[in-house]
């Protein structure tokens, strides 16, 4: 009877557990609702303060864009007006979306933080939310020339992903 | 009895003040049973251990409603959760789907039952041998 085959239960759970390890530290970055490589939803939505005119993606179609769902009762969206305005800088158009949000607020809080949008949208009943997969505010998009979701932040921006993610792919895509 | 009229009262009332908007369930019971049916394997994407039948997160609720929506407007159940499906992933079922990059996950338990079985066997019967 080889005395090696008595490992084989111990080496077998060190698999599994190296396996869970592995598995677990994966998930800190949640690939759960990440759109990257989709095509963008089709949206039409009422823009705020010019009435009867509206956003839709088909209007967009053969443009490089960035999508920012934001609202004024969002406490983190508030960590990343400063960034957001940084991005503006890069000359990229911005479309703001007001999620759940009364119109009036939604300003208010713009005309507070900085308005780094050429349009906002509103999304008041979030329905347009759950077409472009949102778990939640603010969560960032970028949308290619062919209408490819190329980019998707879950969450605060920050100046680091401008500089390491987002400048790169911009440049990229002009 | 006046008392406790007044202590029904007030429990009633302070449930209800912070109350996010409450669902509308559907008038049709059993149309309303479909809607909790689906609603019962839809992971919720903000508390993602519960359904969105049971979370409170106020994306759970908007889900209900749109499966509400979807209900009223005829669509059968499999045209629901493939409309979620195709827009949060795999991961909004609970359960999840039984295809190619999941076989491991279902087959994993039967797998590791029936290797710890064989052993067991195999490990009496070398007894039995030995005896």
């Amino acid at each position: 009877m080889k005395s090696w085959l008595s490992f084989l239960p111990l080496a077998l759970f060190a698999l599994l557990l190296g396996g869970f390890v592995i598995a677990l530290h994966h998930s800190h970055q949640p690939k759960f609702a990440q759109h990257v490589g989709d095509p963008v939803p089709v949206t039409n939505l009422p823009l705020i303060g010019a009435s009867g005119a509206n956003f839709a993606t088909s209007d967009w179609q053969g443009r490089v864009y960035i999508i920012n769902f934001f609202a004024s009762w969002c406490v983190p969206c508030r960590a990343e007006s400063e960034q957001l305005l940084h991005l503006a800088e890069l000359r990229v158009p911005m479309v703001g979306v007001a999620y759940k949000d009364k119109m009036e607020a939604a300003m208010r809080f713009l005309s507070r933080e900085g308005n780094p949008f050429l349009a906002v949208a509103q999304d008041a009943d979030g329905r347009a939310g759950i077409d472009w997969g949102i778990t939640g505010v603010p969560e960032t998009f970028v949308i290619d020339q062919q209408g490819i979701i190329r980019f998707h932040l879950v969450g605060v921006l920050t100046d680091d992903i401008i500089t390491d993610e987002l400048e790169p792919l911009l440049r990229e895509l002009k | 009895m006046q008392l406790v009229r007044l202590t029904a009262l007030l429990l009633l009332l302070s449930s209800s003040v912070f109350a996010a908007p409450l669902d509308k369930p559907l008038t049709d019971p059993a149309q309303e049973a479909r809607a909790m049916a689906i609603g019962g394997e839809l992971r919720c994407v903000v508390c993602q251990s519960e359904s969105i039948n049971d979370s409170q997160a106020d994306m759970a609720r908007d889900m209900r409603q749109l499966v509400r929506d979807k209900i009223s407007s005829g669509w059968n159940d499999a045209q629901i959760i493939d409309y979620i499906r195709a827009r949060y992933g795999d991961f909004i079922l609970l359960r999840p789907p039984f295809q190619a990059n999941t076989y491991i996950l279902w087959l994993c338990p039967v797998l590791l039952l029936s290797f710890s079985g064989v052993g067991v066997w195999l490990f009496f019967r070398r007894k039995e041998k030995n005896l």
